[in-house]
């Protein structure tokens, strides 16, 4: 018996002793495993069509970044692009997020210099993989710094790589600014945190560099500028504030404002934007706070009492009367997409554009169970752990996920906000069941002899230790920490319960793995400007009208024209196209994107009229009736008219409705049955006839047929259709032999 | 009048343990903090003074001496206090140096 027990012994420790020296090796394997995954699953869409750029936004961000590469920096920077809001132009350094063009371009030259000739296009599409393999690094060493235990880093990164959300906006093709600043979030993160753990200024000068990268990359960076200032007050009221936090805060403040004015688009917003205001204010609670510490070891208790009391009135009445002014006289305004976010009604009733974006909507919870899938399990124990083994990451984290599960409600675009904390958290519980599940089966099978004891009570002695000293003790012991371990008091749970428990954790994380693999495949990696759907003997039939349209128009067409159409697809326009349109994604004024939409919605003549005005030549229009494409314009008809109306109120909306419904057939109202876009749709359309179960001129995707009378149009001349009918572009017509009186004519 | 004498024994008694303080780096250091803070109200004053415009300048002087006087006092702490008792006061300098360079470029070049 004794035998038995010394050779299982020494087996146990030759076991352990090769697992610790494997450690490096393993973990090493599974991040760069993770990296693959991150990247393999990103891909499907070039797999299945070509590596192209998707959507609307990421057209821009190329044009732009094919600029900066051809051209160089200075011409970037100072670039007034004329091809887009004819006639206003656009100058693009000041109204641009030049992080993701710079990184594009910076890696395009570091390819040719070591001598890979790479094309633009080709970076910009496999870019935002390549960055997810990096974001999931910074997540492990995100979560490590927070728990001290390589465990949850290791669980995060998994879940981070494949979370599907983060997997909408990030696909190979999909070249827009979340795809690199996800990434910055994360790094600023894991840079705050190490800051927080260590007080040196150098981890401090590191956060504010990458807080300036993620400046430079998205907008939204003025979540981070209102979490970091918060987590700060509230260490402040937990009493849990030290020295270390003072020294990451002030610094990382005065330097990561300096650095964010640095940005065009940003600039004076640091100093006259309220999304700024929490950091300023917090900044001077802190310089206040420490003094008022400093103060109280040098008077008696009873003195600094009353006197307290007396200065904190006074300051808080003058924060208040400050803050107050400011938002009464308009020193400091909040932008319109932050009001939505405190207030969610606020877009619908007062900014119909914000509003009508579908990403802008709140989401709901089937939405949650598709964007993070089983992490929703695990969110709330990581959330459970943070609350009661606190360290200072890990109370960061609990913040953060709080206030990101609340934007993420709000809108649904902000679930990717959500998507890192959710990871995070989700990786702290699940490594924290999944350790206490093994620790007690480990007990079951190797008898721990009394020796082992003694250990566990100095564990003991150090959990009181620590929770008294707010952690500067653990700050001290360096790496010495990684083998002492969290102090845990090893519990034994039941062997079976504990094999069954570790099975269905297992199951669940594997369906996790399918069900990100499959929306990766099914649902997010759609190009957009392609499309597939199956012919009838089931092979593979690919539409690819957009580009169809766009190649017709850059070949056939001035290039001097103008293209009037929604603003969706402005950027496609003049990315492909290589055409001067009249609006496009950027909507940044909208009198001339509510024009257009009076255009669209009022009657021939004086849609031709607007037209000539805003100086178009060619109308392009998408319509889905004969493809069952349900985004067309026709369903955007109802945005446009309501856009409209908010500048020009003698666009009713009522009178395009028919008893309440939205109707194109005979039973339509007038005001719709002459509007622009009814007409420039439906030109011709009742010759069309799909099939013998369908009348003439049905609509698939309004499930009705159209009136039956021909549409004659006298202003618009129809000159190409897509093969089918998706894209529609009519020239504008113009009187040959007189100068155009209508033209240059105020309406 | 109580409080009035109160607060001059507090600043007596303050500036007596001051005078105590020997280390001219650190003398030094504090003359650099008050310094700083008082190249802020000279700033910010003067703005409601005269005109504001290039106001770029200003919140690059304001923006440099709020930075400047944290990252002397985040020295200060890290040479003074008993937190960082163990930690390498060579270190502490460097980093300073290092921080300060960058932002002392970052500000000079946001100012014009």
């Amino acid at each position: 018996m004794d035998d038995k027990r010394i050779h299982s012994e020494k087996s146990y420790g030759l076991l352990k002793s090769f697992g610790i020296s494997m450690k490096p090796t393993i973990q090493l394997t599974i991040l760069l495993l993770v990296w693959l995954l991150g990247f393999f699953i990103r891909i499907f869409s070039v797999i299945r069509y070509e590596s192209i750029i998707h959507e609307f936004d990421p057209w821009f961000n190329y044009r732009v970044t094919k600029v900066l590469v051809e051209h160089g920096p200075y011409k970037f920077w100072n670039w007034y692009d004329h091809e887009s809001w004819h006639p206003l132009g656009r100058p693009v350094g000041p109204t641009v997020f030049p992080g993701l063009m710079a990184t594009a371009g910076l890696f395009h030259w570091c390819a040719h210099m070591i001598g890979f000739p790479v094309d633009i296009r080709n970076v910009c599409v496999f870019i935002a993989p390549v960055f997810s393999g990096f974001c999931a690094a910074t997540t492990y060493l995100f979560a490590k710094e927070c728990t001290h235990r390589e465990g949850p880093g290791l669980f995060s990164a998994i879940f981070i790589a494949i979370v599907p959300s983060y997997i909408s906006r990030s696909v190979a093709g999909s070249y827009d600014n979340e795809g690199v600043s996800i990434f910055a979030l994360v790094l600023v993160f894991y840079l705050w945190i190490k800051a927080v753990n260590t007080g040196s200024i150098l981890w401090a000068m590191a956060c504010s560099l990458s807080y300036f990268y993620m400046v430079a990359a998205w907008g939204g960076y003025s979540f981070i500028i209102n979490i970091i200032p918060i987590y700060v007050l509230g260490l402040i009221f937990i009493k849990k504030f030290n020295m270390k936090v003072y020294i990451a805060y002030s610094v990382f403040y005065a330097m990561g404002s300096l650095l964010a004015m640095q940005i065009q688009f940003v600039n004076l917003a640091v100093v006259k934007s309220s999304e700024h205001l929490a950091s300023h204010g917090v900044f001077f609670i802190v310089q206040g706070y420490v003094l008022v510490q400093w103060l109280r070891q040098k008077v008696t208790k009873e003195q600094f009492e009353k006197y307290s009391k007396l200065i904190l009135t006074y300051t808080t009445i003058a924060f208040a009367l400050v803050f107050v002014y400011a938002s009464l006289t308009g020193l400091t305004k909040w932008s319109g997409r932050s009001m939505t976010l405190l207030d969610p009604t606020y877009a619908k009733k007062y900014i119909p554009i914000i509003a009508s974006v579908s990403e802008h909507q709140p989401a709901t919870w089937s939405s949650f169970y598709m964007d993070v899938n089983a992490l929703v399990i695990f969110m709330p124990i990581g959330l459970y752990f943070c609350y009661i083994r606190p360290t200072y990451g890990m109370l960061f984290c609990a913040l953060y996920g709080v206030f990101s599960v609340y934007f993420a409600c709000v809108m649904i675009r902000l679930m990717l906000v959500f998507a890192p904390a959710c990871c995070v958290l989700a990786g702290i519980g699940a490594s924290e069941v999944v350790t206490r599940l093994t620790k007690s089966l480990k007990q079951t099978f190797i008898e721990e002899n009394d020796e082992q004891l003694e250990p566990i009570e100095e564990e003991e002695k150090e959990a009181s230790e620590v929770k008294g000293n707010k952690k500067s003790k653990k700050g001290k012991k360096g790496k010495k920490y990684q083998q002492k371990k969290v102090a845990t008091i090893v519990h034994k749970y039941p062997f079976i319960s504990s094999v069954v428990l570790l099975c269905v954790i297992g199951y669940i994380l594997c369906s996790y793995v399918f069900h990100s693999t499959w929306t990766a495949a099914e649902a997010y990696s759609s190009p957009s400007i392609i499309m597939a759907s199956r012919g009838p003997t089931g092979e593979k039939v690919l539409i690819d009208d957009y580009r169809e349209a766009y190649d017709w128009i850059r070949q056939n067409t001035d290039p001097a024209d103008k293209i009037m159409s929604w603003w969706d697809y402005g950027y496609q326009i003049t990315g492909m196209a290589n055409r001067t349109v009249l609006a496009d994604g950027n909507t940044w004024n909208n009198t001339h994107i509510a024009t257009i939409g009076k255009a669209f919605a009022s009657t021939e003549e004086e849609g031709y009229k607007i037209a000539r005005h805003l100086d178009a030549d060619y109308v392009l229009i998408i319509f889905g009736g004969l493809s069952y494409y349900s985004g067309d314009d026709v369903s955007k008809f109802i945005w446009m008219i309501r856009i409209a109306q908010g500048v020009y109120p003698e666009i009713v909306e009522s009178s395009y409705f028919a008893n309440g419904q939205y109707r194109v057939d005979a039973q339509a109202t007038d005001t719709m049955k002459n509007s622009l876009m009814y007409r420039l749709a439906y030109h011709r359309y009742n010759e069309v006839r799909m099939s013998y179960q369908h009348p003439a001129g049905f609509d698939t995707v309004r499930n009705m047929a159209i009136d039956p009378t021909p549409i004659k149009l006298k202003y618009f001349t129809e000159v190409y259709t897509t093969n089918r009918w998706i894209l529609r572009v009519y020239k504008v017509n113009k009187d040959p032999n007189r100068e155009d009186p209508v033209k240059g004519s105020l309406i | 009048m109580e409080t009035l004498t109160e607060f001059k024994d507090i600043i007596n008694k303050v500036r007596k343990e001051y005078n105590q303080e020997k280390n001219p780096r650190i003398i030094l250091i504090d003359k650099f903090i008050v310094f700083c803070v008082f190249i802020l109200i000279a700033c910010i004053g003067y703005s409601f003074i005269m005109p504001r415009a290039p106001l770029n300048s200003l919140l690059a002087a304001v923006f440099l001496a709020m930075g400047e006087g944290s990252l002397a006092m985040s020295l200060r702490l890290r040479l003074t206090e008993d937190e960082f008792k163990g930690e390498c006061k060579t270190k502490a300098f460097v980093h300073f140096v290092l921080a300060s360079i960058l932002m002392c470029t970052v500000a000079l070049y946001y100012m014009p």
